[in-house]
């Protein structure tokens, strides 16, 4: 424990802060003390400090307003190192640990001479749509150069972090019966009403810790003090089943009883004392049959000039602080009110030491204070003192000036309705304005909705504790023995005052967004009448805030400067989240590494500890290449690859293609429904490549699917298209063939696959299968083979994507890695050679296979060169449409191949074809593009790429060009032919 | 929002995937199978779009596999229902002719 340093505005007792405990923490780099307990705002105001930040747009210096979510003015950056700076912590629900570092935002220069201040000098110049109408002089030239370098660098509010977020996040499922919004003595009493009655409750405060104004307006219940009161209800509802979550801010609330809420578990806790591995935050969807509001209420300042200047703050505001926290915030205060409530902040400041003197706004006033001086039927006109406040003046019935260094202002209560109006969608409604209250009130709630406490217009302790017994009845509660409340606390309602006569600049509604009187009435009068149009022009509630102090003030202005009633004006639609919320909560762990995961083949070490490098093709990892001694680049070992498997052995890994098996006695129907072409006379043990439509006729995806006996087939789908294949087959049987009798599922993860490719594949597989008869007799092109490897099942598929002689074998999943070695050993005898995609797509490139690059969604059958591929005599996805007419325009552009005219030219992917060198390269001379490059084709001995283009035939044999716009619009003389460049009459596959 | 899948049981919404209005069935094999015909164009293209009461294919990908038709209301977010999709167009058929009022 550190010594006790002086705080000046620090009484000797009184709040809920642990004096034994001293806690050090730094502001602009000055060291401070304060007490276990403290928000940073209520330490600084102990230790005397007034400035806290500057404003947004006039930079004009600002201390507190509010005490607790609403705060608009003290936004501070909590500093520990570039990857945790984190900007915009209001002060007030800021709580200070030791070593906490913070630091004032939105000046140039120190606190207290920010060079941006010229901006309030001249503020007349930069009324409410200012950059609406400056920016339209000078043209662009003027915007790039003058206006946004000077917007940009002024804009935002804090800095960014300048590193990934260190911290650790998590999301949850939270369930309840009700979820009860606010843990004040309002929440806390209807959550054990319906705890007691059986109901699982959990109850969100969004503070440090619960209780709301019992823990500072002084008040016993059943003779207890507010605090200890609390824990004891808290102990109850917990002792009942329920939860209480402090530091807990229910965010949103969405449809079917969908809550979102965030749980700050760590930013109150020194860095010594946070758990390693445990969540900053916790993301709760909370999931609750029944929702209590009980978000309590949050008073409102008045319109009058110098409104905004440090030591002007909320009358709730200066008595919190006083009560939770033992800081008096003035010697010589001044409360302005509307209405009685302001007395009780009065008679607390005065009883703490104070000399408070209260300007009443109401002529007849009745509420008499001992050794408080009352000045009836008069406001506060102008409060002086630019770093903190030295004088106010009044006048009404009487004017003068008062000396004071701070000015306590209660303008009325606004209920915090906002959550209320989140599903407006669904209740149709909007919060109601209630002339008598002068406030928005909850709109009617539906049976599965309550509301207790402030949040209703309740004024009084007892008022809203009888409000929460209402609402613990009506969703079932139990009833619960209110407690006696002894209050010296007197209320009524407010006299209206939104701003003061004459009030114009410098009387700020909007504290973070520097919105005025005047601009309101300026609103008014250029013709923006509609709230929501008022809003965007005066910004009005746009920042951080959200103008929780500023909104109501606003609309009832406009509604004096339009000559309408309040409620004709309306709210603007509050939408989540009700305070900002850090990203990285609502990410949770869904980010770099663990954004997706990842599908590994089963041979996936095998490959890392032999050399591969890999590429994502959807979530899975594959091998693109194999870096073997003497391979320079990529393009080295993708070679290499090719050409050992041209001239003798390959052998890649295809476990990640879809796979789907298909059983039942219509399965032939359901393949002839899907594929294009026929199925159902494919014999037992033969494979046929198959093409799928989408509706619309354009092609979906291919693959090949084998029979493994009458009513079972076995279905290969495109690594990429797997899922979309798998949920495309389930929508057409379940959506528009539920009377076929199939039934299927994806063994994509069920099964390893290897294909063996090359010459001497066949020598190989028969040293694999040393029983079975795998000559082109005993195993044609196309054929299938279910047989035994070591007791496990096996599957011999005489298929080829490379062109070569290639058979793919597939055993189950968990034995494949040893089927795969047991392969290379065999396979030495001719130097098997494992390939990557790479390889693989420069292999499939000489053959003309097609692939994703291609199958594009916008191509047809014919664009492919797949149109012979129909079966007329029967209906299948896609068929009617297949038969557009537009499909059949010569102008099309179909596929084509391309071969490099130099040797050394590259030809680039994505790149745009063009008859002349000559150019224009544009829209009106394009031919075609380019879909997929082999940079080497060992064959050609140069570049190849297959291509689309109009006419396509016609092009065999002549030259175009390849221009690349995104390239430096380099010129490449290319070659068309067939797209089938290797072995095109597929003599080595049947070989 | 919550979607109640009749194999499932109550679920969030995150469990499925959306694909669109459930407004005609499949036109049937045999019957209008050219590109011009009315009944592919709207069965592919046209949709009411009708703000209030909807009936959409949902997949349960992330449960069960079933694609369902959720009935829900797009102005007031209400879930009324859902049925199979197996089952939702031959029990469309038996239910005598609405008046929609389009
Ligand atoms: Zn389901």
């Amino acid at each position: 424990m550190s010594a006790r340093l002086p705080q000046p505005n620090r009484l000797e007792s009184g709040g809920i802060i642990n004096r034994d405990r001293p806690v050090i923490f730094t502001f602009d780099r000055r060291v401070y003390q304060g007490f276990e307990g403290d928000s940073l705002a209520s330490a600084l105001l102990a230790n005397g400090v007034k400035l806290f930040g500057r404003s947004f747009k006039y930079h004009r210096p600002r201390g507190i307003l509010g005490a607790g979510p609403e705060e608009p003015n003290a936004l501070v950056e909590v500093d520990h190192g570039p990857a945790e700076r984190d900007p915009n912590h209001r002060a007030t629900m800021l709580e200070i640990y030791e070593g906490l570092e913070t630091f004032s935002q939105n000046h140039f220069g120190p606190l207290g001479m920010d060079v941006m201040e010229v901006n309030d000098l001249i503020s007349r110049f930069l009324p409410a749509g200012f950059y609406y109408k400056t920016f339209f002089f000078g043209g662009l030239q003027a915007w790039y150069r003058l206006y946004e370098p000077i917007i940009r660098r002024a804009a935002g509010l804090g800095r960014p972090p300048l590193a990934a977020d260190p911290h650790h996040y998590e999301k949850i499922y939270t369930h309840a019966d009700t979820l009860i919004v606010g843990g004040g003595i309002a929440g806390l009493t209807t959550a054990l009403s319906l705890a007691k009655a059986g109901q699982s409750v959990v109850v969100c405060e969004e503070r440090d810790r619960m209780g709301g104004s019992a823990l500072w307006q002084g008040e016993t219940f059943d003779g207890q003090s507010g605090a200890d009161y609390v824990n004891h209800l808290c102990a109850e509802i917990e002792a009942a089943g329920g939860r209480v979550l402090p530091r807990t801010t229910v965010f949103g609330v969405y449809d079917a009883g969908t809550f979102g809420a965030v749980e700050r578990c760590h930013d109150h806790l020194a860095k010594a004392d946070r758990r390693p591995h445990t969540a900053r935050m916790k993301y709760h969807r909370i999931q609750a049959r029944n929702i209590v509001y009980a978000t309590g209420a949050i008073e409102r300042s008045v319109g009058f000039k110098g409104n905004d200047r440090p030591g002007v703050m909320l009358a709730s505001a200066g008595h919190t602080f006083l009560g939770k926290y033992g800081v008096r915030v003035g010697e010589r205060a001044t409360v302005f009110t509307t209405h009685d409530g302001g007395y009780g902040t009065a008679a607390a400041l005065a009883q703490a030491g104070a000399a408070v003197t209260v300007l009443d706004a109401r002529a007849e006033a009745n509420v008499v204070i001992d050794g408080v001086t009352v000045i009836k039927g008069v406001y506060a006109k102008q409060a002086h003192g630019r770093m903190g406040l030295r004088r106010v003046d009044y006048d009404g019935a009487s004017n003068g000036s008062l000396d004071t260094d701070s000015l306590l202002v209660a303008g009325g209560w606004n209920p915090a309705v906002h959550l209320t109006s989140h599903t407006t969608d669904r209740r149709q409604s909007k919060p109601v304005y209630d002339p008598e209250m002068l406030a928005f009130l909850p709109p009617e709630l539906v049976e599965t909705e309550a509301a207790a406490g402030s949040v209703t217009g309740a004024m009084s302790t007892a008022d809203c504790l009888t409000s929460a017994q209402a609402a613990g009845k009506k969703l079932g509660g139990k009833a619960v023995a209110l407690p006696t409340v002894a209050s010296a606390l007197p209320v009524s309602k407010p006299m209206e005052m939104w701003a003061v006569p004459g009030a114009g600049d410098a009387a700020f509604l909007d504290m973070q967004n520097d919105a005025t009187v005047k601009d309101i009435k300026l609103s008014a009068q250029e013709g923006f009448k509609s709230v929501e149009h008022m809003k965007r022009y005066t910004t009005l509630g746009m920042a951080t805030d959200q103008g929780k102090t500023a909104n109501v003030t606003g609309l009832a202005l406009l509604a004096a400067a339009t000559g309408r009633d309040i409620a004709q004006v309306g709210t603007t639609t509050f939408r989540p989240p009700y305070t900002p919320i850090p990203v990285g909560a609502l990410a949770g762990h869904h980010r770099q590494r663990d954004y997706e995961p990842f599908r590994y083949s089963p041979i996936h070490a095998w490959a890392e500890a032999n050399g591969a490098t890999f590429m994502e093709a959807g979530l899975w990892m594959r091998p693109a290449y194999y870096t073997r001694p003497g391979d320079k680049t990529w393009l080295d070992s993708a070679v290499r690859e090719t050409k050992a498997t041209r001239d003798s052995l390959g052998i890649t890994d295809v476990s990640t293609l879809g796979k789907i098996d298909i059983q039942g006695p219509d399965a032939a129907e359901f393949l002839n429904r899907l594929y294009t072409n026929g199925w159902k006379t494919l014999p037992v043990g033969k494979a046929r490549y198959g093409l799928m439509l989408r509706e619309d006729g354009l092609v979906f995806d291919d693959g090949t699917t084998s029979r493994l006996a009458d009513n079972h087939f076995y279905m290969t789908t495109t690594t990429a298209h797997a899922a979309g294949v798998m949920a495309h087959m389930e929508f057409m049987h379940q959506s528009a063939w539920p009377d076929l009798r199939v039934a299927f599922g994806s063994v994509t993860d069920q099964w390893g696959g290897l294909a063996l490719a090359g010459p001497q594949a066949r020598a190989c597989l028969a040293k694999l299968f040393p029983d079975l008869d795998v000559t082109n007799d005993g195993l044609p092109f196309m054929g299938v083979l279910e047989t035994q490897w070591n007791g496990f099942t096996a599957r011999i598929f005489r298929i080829s994507f490379s062109g070569e002689l290639a058979y793919e074998v597939a055993v189950p999943a968990d034995v494949f890695e040893a089927f795969w070695l047991e392969a290379l050993r065999v396979g030495a005898e001719w130097d098997i050679t494992p390939y990557g995609l790479e390889a693989l797509n420069i292999m499939r490139i000489e053959k003309g296979h097609v692939t994703g690059a291609e199958l594009d969604g916008r191509v047809s059958m014919d664009d492919v060169g797949l149109g012979k591929m129909v079966s007329t005599k029967k209906d299948f996805v896609g068929r009617a449409m297949s038969q557009r007419a537009a499909f059949a325009d010569p102008d099309r552009a179909k596929m084509v191949g391309l071969v490099a005219a130099k040797p050394d030219d590259k030809i680039i992917g994505g790149g745009i074809l063009f008859a002349s060198a000559d150019g224009p390269f544009d829209h009106t001379t394009m031919l075609g593009y380019v879909t997929s490059v082999a940079q080497y084709s060992p064959l050609k001995d140069r570049s190849i790429a297959l291509a689309f283009i109009k006419n396509a035939s016609d092009w065999h044999g002549k030259t175009l060009y390849v221009v690349s716009h995104v390239h430096g619009k380099s010129i490449m003389e290319v070659h068309a032919e067939s797209p089938h460049f290797y072995d095109p009459k597929n003599e080595k596959v049947m070989s | 929002m919550l979607i109640p899948c009749p194999h499932c049981g109550l679920r969030p919404s995150e469990e499925f995937t959306p694909k669109g209005l459930a407004e005609a069935p499949r036109p049937v094999i045999g019957g209008a199978d050219l590109p011009e015909d009315a009944t592919w164009q709207d069965y592919l293209h046209t949709r009411t779009n009708r703000a209030g009461d909807t009936d959409e294919y949902f997949h349960h990908a992330l449960g069960c596999r079933s694609w369902v038709v959720v009935h829900r209301n797009t102005l007031t977010h209400e879930v009324y229902g859902a049925t199979m999709a197996s089952e939702f167009w031959a029990q469309k058929n038996q239910q005598p002719e609405q008046e929609t009022g389009q």
